[in-house]
């Protein structure tokens, strides 16, 4: 009796967590079984894995996972390139940081989506506006958490270095960038989350392949099942690919500890 | 000093990129494109303003804001005090919340249309959903940050859970929740505006959609203007609520 409560005591979180989804999926299958609510609205868990079977084995699924992978990794390469050395230049250099600054912030709390149509002016309908509309989204974050970090680190560090002769290259490499580092990973992890969102609200607006495309499809065409399995799957990208970043996270900064 | 040479370089910015637009097309700099002139933006947004093709559908896009907005605090607010409160339930909805937070609630959209009708009610599902997981979640965590020697403290002058939850818990996340707010204003706007876009022809979303199809830079210029000051202004005003209660809560 009490090795089963100490059990329970060390994985509550584990056993509570899967208990919660399982008790999730279950409402929601007796929801559309018991016809409480529309089946044909709400669909059902069996229904969406067996979309999310035909979509994988047709080999659709494959594509669109890889148009969608391959926009969001061009956009998030992108904002990082642009991103971090704009943000390093804004925690470095004070005149820089107040000439950039207003339009940051503009970007930073402008409802990014009402770009689109400009984008489709300027590029045409396609993979370059989708990837447009991502790179707008994650590079501000970018920006923000670099700048963020470069003025995080303590001032008095950088005068000890002053004071022991270092160069202002050294000074850059070996004391900015590593302190920095830890904020640059957070906004890169924020900014993998936020191109996300800017491939699959692009791909929903215009597009022919990727899983905006699969949800949008569907949408319009009432098979909702297909449509669950579409936003399972951008679950599962979103997860992944914050995991990764995760994991390069650890690894690069298991010096701290 | 130092704040009058942020205002003054900072302006200073603004001014040569207005300077440099202006210039860019009359000049030849950009050829491919139609990047229009800020005269001419300027131009057509007192024109717009005065046909009403900006203000009524803001003030249409605005109702469906706010109207979502409020409907994301009523339940954003108290449920994430529970979760932070207890132990149980917030373990049990731990990787539900978790998968909607990652979800890019935006792609729902196809979904909430039809649920919820075009226009209105999508709008403010949408708002909702982009603005509750924020709120929520920062309150939660705001809860959970607090000293337990205060609950304890409570407790030993013989307070119930609900002096507990009046004295320590609600001022306790005021901060926190400030910063959820804000983060779902961002969010929230971003709903309204792609949710209009989508499916709806009313609103500021419907009027850039209406824009856009028809290519006419300079008016497509002017609303999206319109709408990024918006969010400036209501992401500003947020941060300064957010930085005062902060400051007042340093005093004390």
């Amino acid at each position: 009796m009490s090795g089963a409560r100490t059990f329970y005591r060390r994985c509550d979180s584990f056993l509570l967590g899967a208990a919660g989804l399982i008790g999730f999926v279950l409402l929601w299958e007796a929801v559309a079984r018991l016809e409480w609510m529309d089946p044909v609205l709400i669909s059902s868990p069996t229904h969406v894995a067996l979309a999310l079977k035909n979509w994988a084995f047709s080999g659709i699924l494959l594509r669109d996972l890889a148009t969608s992978l391959w926009e969001l990794a061009i956009a998030f390469v992108a904002s990082a390139l642009v991103g971090v050395p704009l943000g390093v230049a804004m925690g470095w250099n004070r005149p820089a940081e107040y000439a950039l600054d207003p339009f940051i912030w503009l970007l930073y709390s402008t409802p990014l989506v009402s770009f689109w149509p400009l984008f489709i002016i300027w590029l045409g309908i396609g993979t370059k506006t989708i990837i447009a509309l991502a790179f707008l989204f994650s590079v501000v974050q970018v920006v923000i958490n670099t700048m963020a970090g470069v003025r995080s680190i303590d001032p008095v560090l950088i005068r000890c270095a002053r004071s022991f002769n270092a160069r202002t290259v050294d000074l850059f490499f070996k004391f900015t960038l590593p302190g920095a580092l830890l904020m640059i990973i957070a906004g890169l992890r924020l900014a993998v989350g936020r191109a996300l969102i800017g491939v699959v609200i692009g791909e929903l607006f215009s597009s022919n392949a990727g899983l905006g495309f699969h949800i949008s499809y569907y949408g319009a065409r009432l098979r909702f099942a297909d449509v669950f399995a579409g936003l399972f799957m951008v679950v599962v990208v979103g997860i992944c690919t914050t995991q990764v970043i995760r994991l390069m996270e650890a690894r690069l900064t298991r010096w701290k500890a | 000093m130092n704040r009058w040479q942020r205002t003054w370089i900072g302006g200073l910015s603004v001014i040569v990129f207005l300077m440099l637009w202006e210039l860019a097309m009359p000049l030849g700099w950009i050829k491919v494109a139609d990047i229009s002139q800020p005269s001419l933006v300027i131009k057509s947004f007192l024109e717009l303003a005065a046909t009403g093709e900006i203000f009524e559908p803001l003030v249409i896009s605005l109702k469906e804001f706010i109207l979502g907005f409020i409907l994301a605090i009523i339940i954003g607010i108290p449920l994430g005090i529970v979760l932070g409160r207890y132990r149980t339930p917030s373990l049990l909805l731990d990787p539900l919340l978790m998968a909607f937070y990652t979800m890019p609630r935006m792609a729902m959209m196809p979904l909430l249309v039809v649920w919820f009708g075009v226009g209105l009610g999508a709008t403010i599902a949408v708002v909702f959903l982009g603005a509750v997981f924020p709120i929520l979640i920062n309150t939660s965590v705001g809860i959970r940050e607090i000293d337990p020697i205060w609950i304890r403290a409570v407790r030993s002058f013989g307070g119930k859970e609900w002096d507990i939850f009046k004295k320590v818990l609600l001022p306790g996340t005021v901060p926190p929740m400030m910063t959820g707010i804000r983060l779902g204003v961002g969010r929230g706007l971003l709903g309204m505006v792609v949710s209009e876009m989508y499916a709806s022809t009313e609103g500021i979303g419907g009027q850039i959609a209406l824009y856009g199809n028809s290519f006419r830079t300079t008016e497509l210029i002017v609303l999206i203007a319109v709408v990024s000051l918006l969010g400036f202004i209501m992401v500003d005003l947020m941060r300064r609520l957010e930085e005062r209660i902060r400051k007042g809560r340093m005093g004390v």
